[in-house]
């Protein structure tokens, strides 16, 4: 199983939910400070404006006609207003031409200045003086858009900063589900059920892995159940069988006839398979409940092979075949490391195949070789009937096919079989051959 | 050789004695544990056949007593429980040997034999082609004093070839005695045999002893001397 896409992890999304959050709460936040600091600004600096122009207004004089310098940087216009006379006394060259001489409002903005208009009564008392006095507001606008820059660089900082703190703090809060999932998925056979590790939080975290090891318990005794089921099952299908077979062994030693001493031993060929599937059916459920137990020795492959083909010596003339037996001869040993019963169930298995699908009259060949530190056990034998798809015997578990019904188990649990006593099986079908190829790796006596 | 055979199966008691009964040896049953432990206490058997799951107890329980009282009579357990674990435990308490069942009654003859081998020890002769010994007795053989495993067969077949040696048998021969009368058809299992055999006692050793003879058989050179 694979991990999560990072995108989709529960860290992510509380990472996002809270940069947002965030973000949203800030930004309006901060667009409120601006738009006051704003106008706290523009109002300073027209208060300043009309001080100075209040100031310029006063040193100015009619009679005899004194007009004030404005520093550099300010543009001022002066006018005289009686009735309806107007007079423009003085305009600084470079006074914007689109102020409003009769605008109302006492603070006017243009792009480039900031005005403001004082009006007096002069000193002979008729009339009234006008003066409007501005600025370059670019300064102005300079230090509001550093504060929005300020104020946005701090927005998407602190948007990152919240993102990731979120990310990594739930990370933490979420390390111990972290470990529920690890080895949860280490859990594969029933019998490598171990407890999750329990976080001692208090929290849904505690709560999730106490309900996945209740989970794991019923699993666990659930395949207990079965395997016992299945332990006493075998045990008491043995115990006829075996009455069967002695009774039938012991018959055949006595009759002469030759009709029924074949019978007989067609009976006990058809035993010899139910024994061995009983013995299938105990070996699949320990499979399962991986509750296996191997009893590792050295055994000869030679000698157990020439040892277990003897027995289908009946069945091989039977069909007029011939199985054709090749040792390697310059091996200085053919010893592997396995389970006796283990591995001779599982040649008796593929010898019952070989023979059972073989084509009448034809050619089983087996042979035994060693090289590059492994030695392969390999049986061919000519077949007409369809071979299963050989790849199904690496799933995990076999899937039963009622179609293929002599391959698929045998096969499938000498797949399990070697790999647990540390070899290789592969089977292999090419036109009309099947091949099963067990290879283990050369064992070294003494 | 006088066998006890304690199993609560009644039908498999009754068949397999008379199986043993067949191959030529005395056999006393007991359906239960108690009565097993009954005729084992006065009967002197020399081999007793143990099944492990009895009424009421378990065939452990009767080896451990067998032994408490004092019984050395070799005991080999017959179980349909067969998982290593029993398999382990039993030859732990002292059996000589642990048959699943089912068994093949030959295997079981077998495995009789070799227990009737043992105790019969030093009683049977030694073999002797050139430097070839066979202890008929211990099974063993072996080649300048250099210890050879055999297979039952290949034991079978050297076996053949020195009562007969300097003599050649066609495999027809050899298969009849060793095997059944048409086992030399269907497989080369007989060559191969052979060729393991060779193998054995005369790789390394100087001077080949088996010996193929072109189209009619096979011929272990020397003579037999009998100790």
């Amino acid at each position: 199983m694979a991990g999560i896409w990072p995108v989709r992890s529960i860290r992510f999304k509380i990472g996002l939910v809270f940069a947002g959050t965030f973000f949203l709460g800030f930004s309006l936040a901060a667009a409120y400070v601006y738009v006051q600091v704003k106008d706290v600004l523009i109002r300073q600096e027209n208060r300043i404006l009309t001080e100075r122009a209040i100031r310029l207004s006063e040193r100015t004089s009619l009679y005899p006609l004194v007009i004030p310098l404005p520093e550099q940087g300010e543009v001022i216009a002066l006018w005289y207003t009686a009735g309806r006379f107007r007079k423009k006394i003085y305009q600084s060259p470079n006074f914007p031409d689109y102020y409003p001489i009769r605008s109302d409002s006492v603070v006017t903005q243009s792009d480039t200045f900031q005005l403001v208009r004082y009006e007096r009564t002069p000193e002979n008392g008729y009339g009234r003086l006008t003066t409007v006095l501005g600025h370059s507001n670019r300064p102005l606008v300079r230090q509001l858009q550093s504060i929005g820059w300020l104020l946005t660089g701090i927005l998407l900082l602190s948007v990152l900063f919240s993102g990731l703190g979120a990310w990594v703090f739930s990370g933490l809060l979420l390390r111990p589900l972290k470990a529920i999932i690890d080895s949860a998925r280490s859990v594969n056979l029933a019998e490598e059920v171990t407890p999750i590790p329990t976080p001692d939080s208090d929290d849904e975290l505690q709560e999730l892995a106490r309900t996945i090891n209740d989970m794991l318990a019923r699993i666990r005794s659930a395949a207990d159940t079965q395997h016992n089921f299945f332990a006493a099952a075998s045990h008491e299908l043995r115990t006829p069988l075996s009455i069967l077979r002695t009774e039938i062994e012991v018959a055949q030693r006595e009759v002469t006839n030759e009709r029924e001493r074949r019978f007989l031993t067609s009976q006990l060929t058809e035993l010899r398979r139910l024994s061995r599937l009983v013995d299938d059916l105990l070996a699949m459920s320990q499979l399962h409940a991986g509750t296996l137990q191997l009893r590792m020795e050295s055994i000869e492959l030679d000698d157990l092979t020439l040892r277990l083909a003897e027995r289908y010596h009946g069945s091989i003339n039977q069909k007029q075949l011939f199985l054709a037996i090749a040792l390697d001869d310059d091996a200085a040993s053919l010893t592997v490391w396995a389970d006796l019963d283990k591995l001779t169930n599982v040649l008796l298995n593929l010898l019952d195949n070989a023979v059972k699908y073989a084509r009448a009259g034809s050619r089983l060949e087996l042979r035994i070789m060693a090289g590059n530190g492994s030695i392969t056990w390999r049986l061919v034998n000519q077949t007409d009937i369809p071979v299963p798809d050989p790849g199904r015997l690496t799933g995990s578990f076999y899937q039963a096919d009622s179609r293929h019904d002599g391959y698929g188990l045998g096969l499938w649990i000498s797949h399990q079989v070697v790999r647990l006593m540390g070899g290789e099986f592969t089977v292999s079908a090419v036109s009309g051959s099947f091949q099963a190829e067990i290879s283990f790796p050369a064992h070294i006596t003494e | 050789m006088k066998i006890l055979l304690i199993d609560d199966e009644e039908k498999l008691v009754v068949h397999l004695q008379k199986g043993l009964r067949q191959a030529g040896y005395a056999v006393d049953t007991a359906l239960s544990a108690a009565t097993g432990l009954e005729m084992a206490a006065v009967g002197d058997y020399e081999l007793i056949l143990l099944d492990l799951m009895l009424p009421g107890t378990t065939g452990f329980d009767v080896l451990r007593t067998l032994r408490a009282f004092g019984l050395n009579a070799p005991v080999m357990i017959l179980s349909a429980l067969n998982q290593s674990k029993h398999v382990v435990e039993g030859l732990d308490l002292g059996a000589v040997d642990y048959l699943r069942k089912p068994f093949e009654l030959e295997e079981l003859l077998a495995r009789i034999r070799t227990v009737q081998r043992n105790q019969a020890g030093s009683k049977l002769a030694v073999w002797r082609v050139g430097d070839l010994v066979m202890d008929l007795a211990t099974r063993n053989v072996s080649r300048a004093g250099q210890t050879i495993a055999l297979t039952p067969r290949e034991y079978q077949l050297l076996e053949q070839l020195m009562r007969q040696s300097g003599r050649v048998l066609s495999k027809a021969q050899l298969t009849e005695k060793v095997w059944e009368t048409d086992f030399d058809r269907g497989s080369n299992v007989v060559e191969v045999h052979i060729h393991q055999l060779r193998k054995k006692i005369d790789r390394g050793f100087g001077v080949p002893l088996l010996e193929t003879v072109v189209g009619v058989g096979y011929r272990l050179k020397g003579a037999l001397e009998i100790n």
